[in-house]
This record gives C-alpha cells, structure tokens and sequence, in this order.
C-alpha cells in the first residue's frame, strides 16, 4: 500500500503561545529554559515574531542581533521550551483523534525557517484526501492555532511543502502532493532541515530549489550535508525508493500521557475571581479537547493553584455525570472559585488569599468512555434535563458542599428529628456506563408510621422539625390546646430514654409539634405543622 | 395543512401537538380516586397562585401553612410540566435544615416526587436567591421553593430577586419563596404575585392577596383536612398487623 503522511505546519504556535502575534510592537519569540532567568542572548535564533516585526523584515531564523537590525526597538520574548513542547504535544493529541500514529516534529531554532509540526500517518484510511487534510486543518483550529497541511507518500517531503506553505503564502492552505519530481522544482532550498548557514552557502553556489540539488548527489552532496542529509535524502529520492522505516522516514508514533494536565506559571499572581477564571478557561478548554481526542469525558477535575509563600490550595471537582461541555466546566469551575474566595466551605481562609496565586495546574483525576449518539431520533428534548440536573447537582457540589445538595429520604431512626436524611439522588446516566456512583445508603423500608405521612394518632407529620428542640417559654406563644402526639421509647449508647410528644394549638389556628420533659416539667418546640 | 405546520420543525410540532392534546385530556388521567378531593382543591390553588416563570412570595409565621401551600403549588408545577415532556424536578432551599421526608412524601402525594426533589442546605441565608437563580436558570426544575423565613430584613433581597425573576421567565420555573409576616420590608420586593398566609381556626389555611400580575384573586381557604386527625383504614390495619408482630 502506498503511504500516505500529513504533515501539518504551525508556524505560529510560538508566538501564540506568547501572546505576540497581533501585537502592536515588534516583538520576537526565542525558545529559552525557565531557568535562565529571562536572559536573552544576541546570538540566539528567532523561532517567531509577531506580524507588526514581520512586516519591517524580520523573520524566523534570524539571529536577535540580525533582526534589531530591522526593527531597532525589537522587544524580545522568551518561550520556555518545555511549555511550548507541551503545546505541541497537546495539538499532537487532538490529532489523534483522526490518526492513531502522529507524531510531534520539533524544529531546531538553528535551520533555515523553523517551524514545528506533526506528522500523521494517514496511511489506509478510507476518506478522500483532501477531506482528511481539512479535517487536520479544522481540528488544529480547534487547538487554537493556524495550520498549513501537506500530503504526500514521504514525511520530510510533506514537511517541506508544509514548511514552504508557511513561509511563502499562497492562496492554498492544504496541499496533496502528487509527486515528488513535481514538488522539487518548486520547493525553496530553505524549506529543507538545513542549518542556516549551510543553507546559505548552497544558495551563494546558485542552489535556489530542492530540484537543484538532485544533479549534486553525484558530486559528494551527501558529505557536505553532512547530518542533515538523513532527512534532505528522502526528498531527492523517487516515491517508490522512499524508505519508510521509523528510522528513516517513518512517522514515529506519539504516545500521549496516561493523565491528561495542563498548568500555566504566571509572572505575577492573581488575587481576583475573575482573572483567574480569565486564565483557568484556555487550561480547561485543552484538556477537554485532549479528552474528547481520546472519546472521554471528564468525571474529576483537580485544580492546584500554586501560592509563592504558602501551601498550594487544592479544590476537587466532581462531576455527577462524565461531561465535555466546557460552558458547564467552566460554570463549575466558577462556582467554586468563587466559594474559595468566600471562605463558604474550604479550610483556607480568604485572607491567605490576598498573596494570590502565580501556578495553575489542572488535571483530570477521573475520566469515562464517552458513549457515541448514533441516532438522534429518540432522543428527547427533555432528555437535556437529565444532563441539566447533573450540571445542576455539580454546580450546587462545587458551591455548598456534597453533604448539603441531595434529596430527603427517611431513615429507621425512632426519633422524629432523625427520621430524615439528606442523600445523594439517583444519578442520570446517559453519558457513560463508565461513570463510577457516589455511594448512595441502602434504601430502608418505610415505617408504618411515616409512609402516610402520619403518625400514631392519626397526626400527620410536621412538615418541619427542628434540629434541635427550642425552649417554649422563650418563643412567646399563646397555647389553647394539648393533644397527644405520641409516646416514644427506646435506647441508644447513652442508656434509656423516653419521649412524650404533645400537638400544641396556639390562639391563632397555627400548630407546633412539643417535645414534654416529665421530669423537669418543660416544654420544647420540636417542629411546626407548616 | 396548517400554516403552522407549514413552517415548523417535525420536532417542535409534535411538541406542540403533545400540549394541545394534555389540554384535552381528562384531568383525572391515570390518577388515583382518592386523590380527586385533593387535586380540586389543589387544582383552586394553582389556578390563581401558580405563575409559571414569576416569583410568588408567600408571606407567613411558621406554623400557618405556607409551606404546605409552596410545596403544594411547585407540585402542581411539576404534574403540568410533565405533561408538556418538561423538567420535571423540584428544587427546595432549605437553610434551616428542618424539612421532612415523611411529610413532604405526604404533601407531594407521590414517592418519585420526593426522589425528584433536590434538597439544598446553605450555610446561611446569604446565597439563597444566587442558588435559587442557579436552579431556576439550570431548566432542569419546574419549580424552586426557598425558604427565607428566617430573614428579619428582606430589603436585601430586591436585587437578588429581580436577578432571579429574569432567570425564571426565562427557563419558565415557578419560584415560590416563602418569607417571614414579621420580617422588616423597606419598600416591596419585585414579585409576581404575593400573599399572606394564615390559619383560620377550625376552617383552614387562608391565603390574601397582597399583590398580583393578573389582578388580585379573591381570598383563598385551603381545607385542613391535611392537619386533622384522619386514621385510615389501610394505616389502621397495618398499624393493627405491626403490633401484632
């Protein structure tokens, strides 16, 4: 079978990640290690500019000295390179949803025109070609980057058209390959994996296209390429004479990591709800479409948010139902931010707050196989309320806590006050049979005495009963009738006890439940007839 | 073929047609005799004090009923909404912690209700109305009650309340908030409709009316069969069965 491998340019991926390209300046992107301190060398190689530094002639590839050349008040950025691997990364992710072997191609700062990519095996699948190319296209979009795709039987043949397509526009963003006799005459010599000085000097001996270096091969080209002559050789051969080996021009399969992340270091903390949500929406947003990637969906989110002088705080998010609805994450998300910030239900206290946070790291604890609608025809439109009342459930979670959001059951304790609990409600599942339950407690059988909502006596049961009993006396209310409630006994660890309940008529028509001590002769108020 | 037919989704129109047809339907469809008493006299209630999409604020001292009457009302909102295939949960905020499972199973006369009905207990009554405005907003409750009664002040609720009512009018929810009589109110809150809850000794729970979108509905007398004693005989008998055990 003949090989068929995509390669999809993302020349801008730096400066994206800088935040530069629309920039009103002229600013440069390096790749450098956050441990350098933000020291910025002349002699280092640019991987990006923005548009406004592009337009006064700088280009990627230049060295910072060159390029203030062009643009005297150049402001120069640097991208850590284990962030920006990442990123790469996480677009290779995303493509594995249209390919099960893509893999990420770094550039070295130091070739011609650098410019990262990933390559995807498409080898065998059963779509037109130029369909899988938009749908690469489209699902790099959805990354949030710019994409110049090309197809052809070798990899460093579409690297190099892809790499061509980037750094001379034209009107055509994806681009099938039909042959590689036919792309060597067009293809520049810089699109290749050449050093930016071994590049030039070729071009200074009247080397200009790919196609020119093909009558040199018999002339010690291979010896003057040197290392990069493993991957220029593959371009210079004919389709059939390819190797497609993974060591040679085989695409080397990407293996994603088991659990899926995404964290952002800030250079000054945040101390607000609304930033923080501002920079957490673009992380939820990633692991999300890496999920979605690999047909999951998200159970448990654990969101770190690092502190400079203390301990990070750390909020778990579950949700009743797997979901990839990032209004609804992010809805959640909100939510529990905001009652951090409150002080409604964690241990920190909102004033620890004030230093801000500077570290955000996400990642997904829990996760569950997606289950594909095949069919739309029965689904309901209230079938969206099962998945409303798990968004619902996760939001009110996140807000108050697991132990106050549930629905009321009965118990088989025998006194009224204990007689109800709050328990979590029968989960909806339509997302996944994967979604582990919260434990619910084991349904008891209905007491006589409650499953009519009556008690002995015939009294209905007080809608409301109080926690714990009130002191009559303090209440200020006019009794004109006792009658007998019921009388209760039993025992518990701390010995015998015995209840003598009384429904009490006040003057004005209302009803209270009265908890009776014989002994000291007080009356409490337990409930109300509401 | 109608116009409407015309121009509408499949969907949308069989929608439509569902409604129209639970109109016609006899009330009394697939309901128990028994329940025929209590639904008249439920069906009364609703009638005038239930506003899909509206606040209606029941205003009461504890013990006259105006629970009973909101969980009353929000399950009416839930039989209609079923009917028309919409949310069919109910949402309670419940700050006080004082509801109970047995006698709201008795008030809302069916078990899935009680199953169906999501429970929130804040801390305080500092959230209410953001979490009521979250479940009313969230189409996934054909009614909310909230409990404000232990508000001594409600002039803070105005805000939250306007907020509140534009996310029922959206989502078509019944809110029904309960407030104290007592309670300091500077100037009136934004409601639909609201009334005084009160008891008539030997008569029942009487709702005035204070204030009302549609007018205001004649006084309302709520029979207290529910709070009059009432052994039946099925309980008398499994009462009978149990001390015999």
């Amino acid at each position: 079978m003949k090989h068929q491998i995509a390669v999809c340019a993302l020349p801008r991926i730096a400066a994206s990640l800088a935040g530069v390209i629309n920039s009103e300046h002229s600013v440069v992107v390096v790749v450098g290690d956050a441990s350098n301190d933000g020291v910025v060398r002349p002699m280092w190689r640019l991987i990006d500019a923005s548009d406004h530094a592009r337009a006064r002639g700088v280009v990627p590839g230049q060295r910072v000295m060159d390029a203030q050349r062009f643009a005297p008040d150049l402001q120069v950025r640097v991208v850590d390179e284990q962030r920006l691997r990442h990123e790469l990364q996480a677009v290779a992710e995303v493509l594995l949803s249209l390919s099960p072997v893509v893999e990420p191609l770094w550039a070295r700062p130091t070739v011609a025109w650098p410019c990262h990519a990933v390559a995807v095996d498409v080898t065998g699948l059963p779509r037109p070609p130029m369909r899988l190319l938009s749908d690469i296209a489209r699902a790099v979009a959805t990354a949030g980057h710019r994409s110049m795709v090309a197809l052809s039987s070798s990899k460093a043949l579409s690297l190099a058209v892809a790499k061509d397509l980037a750094y001379r526009p034209g009107p055509r963003a994806l681009v099938q390959v039909p042959s590689a006799a036919a792309a060597r005459a067009r293809l520049a010599l810089r699109s290749l994996d050449l050093d930016v000085d071994l590049a030039d000097s070729l071009e200074q001996t009247g080397v200009r296209t790919v196609a020119d270096l093909c009558p040199l091969l018999a002339q010690g080209l291979v010896g003057r390429l040197g290392a990069a002559a493993k991957s220029v050789l593959p371009l210079l051969a004919d389709d059939d004479a390819i190797d497609h080996s993974a060591d040679n021009d085989g695409v080397v399969p990407f293996r994603p990591s088991e659990v899926v992340g995404a964290s952002r270091d800030l250079e000054e903390p945040i101390t607000a709800v609304e930033p923080l949500l501002f920079v957490l929406r673009p992380l939820v947003e990633s692991i999300v479409r890496r999920l979605s990637a690999r047909a999951e969906r998200l159970i448990e989110l654990s969101v770190l948010l690092g502190r400079r002088r203390h301990e990070p705080v750390v909020l778990s998010i579950a949700f009743p139902n797997a979901t990839d609805d990032i209004t609804v994450l992010v809805r959640v998300l909100k939510t529990r931010v905001e009652a951090l910030f409150a002080g409604r239900i964690d241990d920190v206290e909102p004033h620890l707050l004030v230093d801000g946070f500077d570290r955000l790291t996400l990642v997904a604890r829990r996760t569950a196989k997606a289950k594909a609608l095949q069919l739309g025809l029965l689904h309901d439109e209230s079938a969206g309320v099962p998945e409303n009342i798990a968004h619902l459930l996760a939001e009110l979670t996140a807000e108050h806590g697991a132990n106050r959001v549930g629905v009321l059951t009965t118990t088989q304790k025998p006194l009224p006050e204990q007689m109800t609990t709050l328990s979590w409600p029968p989960a909806p599942d339509i997302s996944s049979d994967d979604v582990p339950r919260r434990r619910r407690p084991r349904p008891v059988p209905t007491d006589v005495r409650t499953r009519r909502g009556r008690f002995m006596a015939g009294w209905p049961w007080p809608l409301r009963l109080l926690p714990r009993p009130q002191p009559l006396g303090a209440l200020e209310v006019d009794v004109v009738e006792r009658a007998l409630f019921a009388h209760l006994e039993g025992g518990d660890a701390a010995g015998p006890w015995r209840r003598h309940y009384t429904v009490l008529t006040l003057r004005d028509g209302r009803r209270a439940l009265a908890l009776v001590d014989d002994e000291a002769g007080d009356t409490f108020l337990q409930g109300w007839f509401d | 073929m109608s116009s409407l037919a015309m121009v509408a989704s499949p969907e949308s129109l069989l929608l439509a047609l569902q409604e129209h047809a639970a109109h016609r339907l006899p009330i009394a469809l697939g309901k128990q005799a028994n329940d025929d008493a209590a639904d008249a006299a439920d069906d009364a209630l609703a009638h005038h004090w239930l506003v899909p999409g509206g606040v209606v604020e029941l205003s009461a001292l504890p013990g006259a009923g105006a629970w009973s009457v909101a969980f009353t009302l929000a399950a009416a909102a839930r039989r209609r909404s079923r009917l028309v295939r919409g949310p069919r949960w109910l949402g309670a905020l419940d700050p006080s912690g004082t509801l109970s499972a047995a006698a709201l199973a008795h008030l809302l006369r069916d078990d899935e209700a009680l199953q169906e009905t999501l429970v929130v207990r804040p801390r305080d009554e500092d959230g209410l109305l953001r979490t009521a405005t979250r479940m009313a907003r969230s189409r996934a409750c054909a009614a909310v009650v909230v409990d404000a009664a232990g508000l001594n002040d409600v002039g803070g609720l105005v805000l939250g309340l306007r907020r509140l009512t534009l996310a029922a009018e959206d989502s078509g929810c019944a809110v029904l908030l309960v407030t104290s009589a007592k309670a300091h109110r500077p100037q009136p809150l934004p409601v639909a409709a609201r009334a005084l809850v009160d008891v008539e000794p030997r008569v029942g729970t009487v709702l005035r009316a204070l204030r009302h979108r549609h007018g205001l509905p004649p006084r309302l007398v709520v029979p207290a069969q529910r709070l009059q004693r009432s052994v039946t005989d099925d309980l008398r008998a499994e009462m009978g069965a149990e001390v015999r055990a």
